[in-house]
């Protein structure tokens, strides 16, 4: 996810920011200029994600500046900062002579405590650029493109801060126009914070792929949270519209069950599971108009199965355990997440329809009544179907809002940035 | 009248629908639900949906629901399936009566 290989990078950086009185933290004199270049290498790859981060923020980035001119055909008069920033990130990329690390550089531990911090900034960067990739299919709000370019600012400034601080290490080479980098870094910062970012794409980014338990069946409800698991993981190729009903069946009855269960442990739960049985009570009585012919999904359909069957043993007076709760929400979300996603998706490519509805037999009228022929009917305008409405409703808004404001790393990083050295060689002042 | 399955497969599912709303428990709803499944998938979910009142009560529902499983014998079901249907719906009401 963005947030947390963006909290590694920051908190890497962070770190790395404290190292003060960094001249003496060189080795001997005849290894520091080999040194300097993998460091300067290092500095390439955060770079690389700096740049690549603004990639994705740029088109949604509009500068908060109140425009001069507000006829939309002619220039704003007002550049965005963000695109200043991006501009400025190429230039320095494009007059450097270093080329990013290479694997091998990233992945083999150097012994030199100083390059190792380095290694692994640049180990995060290098990781964090993987969630782009997955964050540039989604559409990206304006807020949240803020967020992205704060970050980014956040970052630039630091890179300007330790290049300033590496200044008189022999060998090194300063960044290609680094005040004005750090200018732009700084413009930037100001500039989206004129507003509140938006840091929900936190939760955006690559995810680990969900591997099916396999080996003994726990007895009790580790049994079941065993299934449970095993229908998230079951859910990952599309699944047919008969088996996603399946699939529906077991959670409306697994929230049904663990309401009583978690009244004992965590009353505060309670509502949770109550309205979760409902919601699929509900839904599960809409997908009984839905057909179609297309798809996979045996895997979750014969999990679900197994969630039931295991269920069936628990009595009320079993004890659920916290922690067993606790993971039984969190795979909840997870299933209410991706059932919303597979009921949209399902009417958006077409895979499911909507059963026709016979006509009311009506002897008094007079009328001839034609033979059905059509079984199904496809879908025009999904948004309009109360299936869709329900899981968008009570399945994807219900869940938990990612935290807004800024996170413990991001804090740390903005006071190391401001944090001055005690010691006589560092400067005085903020050089940007 | 309706030609062919349809309307017998319609007012079997409108009746196991019907049933596993109006269930005592949510297991016995489970049970109902997975005889409607069972149907959808014996007839390939080759069938159309049905008109919503089906009966006022529970009974009048089994009843109905049974009457168009065995109506479907020969037509979409094998005697086969429609026997394991009826033994799926008669364990379905044992839960839900018990």
């Amino acid at each position: 996810m963005y947030g947390e290989s963006g909290t590694a990078l920051r908190q890497e950086m962070t770190d790395l920011l404290r190292m003060h009185r960094v001249q003496r933290r060189f080795g001997a004199a005849d290894e520091v200029a080999h040194q300097v270049l993998l460091i300067r290498q290092y500095r390439e790859n955060v770079l690389a994600w700096c740049a690549n981060a603004l990639q994705l923020a740029i088109p949604m980035s509009f500068t908060n500046l109140p425009p001069r001119n507000p006829n939309p055909f002619e220039p704003s008069g007002n550049l965005s900062a963000a695109r200043d920033l991006a501009r400025e990130l190429a230039r320095a990329r494009r007059s450097s002579t270093a080329t990013p690390a290479a694997l091998k550089q990233l992945t083999n531990r150097h012994e030199n405590t100083l390059v190792e911090k380095w290694r692994q900034v640049a180990r995060a960067a290098a990781l964090a650029e993987g969630d782009l990739d997955q964050m540039g299919r989604q559409s990206v709000t304006t807020a949240q493109a803020a967020g992205v370019v704060s970050d980014v600012a956040a970052i630039t400034q630091a890179l300007v801060v330790l290049d300033r601080r590496y200044h008189r290490v022999p060998g090194w080479t300063d960044l290609e126009h680094g005040a004005s980098l750090g200018w732009a870094a700084l413009a930037a910062a100001l500039d989206v914070n004129l507003t509140v970012p938006d840091h929900s794409l936190d939760t955006a980014g690559w995810q680990p792929r969900v591997r099916p338990m396999r080996g003994r069946v726990p007895a009790g409800l580790l049994g079941v949270l065993q299934a449970e698991h095993n229908v998230l993981a079951g859910l990952d190729p599309f699944p047919h519209a008969l088996r996603l009903r399946l699939v529906v069946d077991s959670q409306r009855v697994l929230s049904a069950r663990l309401s009583p269960l978690a009244r004992r442990t965590d009353p505060a739960q309670v509502p949770f599971w109550d309205e979760r049985a409902g919601t699929y009570a509900q839904i599960q009585r809409q997908l009984r108009d839905i057909g179609g012919i297309r798809g996979g999904g045996e895997r979750a359909a014969a999990e679900a199965a197994n969630v039931v069957a295991r269920l069936k043993p628990i009595d009320g007076s079993t004890v659920i355990e916290p922690r067993t709760l606790a993971a039984f929400r969190m795979l909840a979300q997870r299933i209410d997440d991706r059932i919303a996603a597979v009921i949209e998706e399902g009417f958006r490519r077409g895979d499911f329809v909507v059963r026709v509805r016979l006509p009311r037999l009506d002897s008094t009228s007079g009328n001839l009544v034609h033979p059905v022929r059509a079984r199904y009917r496809p879908v025009l305008d999904a948004d309009a179907l109360p299936l869709v409405q329900t899981a968008r409703q009570r399945l994807r808004d219900r869940r938990s809002v990612s935290p807004s404001g800024p996170d413990a790393s991001r804090v740390e990083l903005h006071a190391a940035l401001a944090h001055r050295s005690r010691d006589a060689g560092s400067p005085r002042t903020l050089h940007l | 009248m309706h030609e062919g399955p349809a309307p017998a497969t319609a007012a079997a599912r409108a009746a196991l629908g019907y049933l596993a709303d109006q269930a005592a428990n949510v297991h016995a709803a489970s049970d109902y639900e997975r005889v409607l499944l069972t149907l959808d998938m014996y007839s390939a979910d080759a069938a159309p949906s049905a008109f919503e009142d089906v009966g006022a009560d529970q009974r009048t529902a089994v009843l109905a629901a049974r009457r168009s499983l065995l109506a479907l014998e020969g037509e979409q079901l094998t005697s086969l399936q429609v026997e394991i249907l009826l033994a799926m719906l008669d364990d379905a009401l044992t839960g839900d009566l018990g």
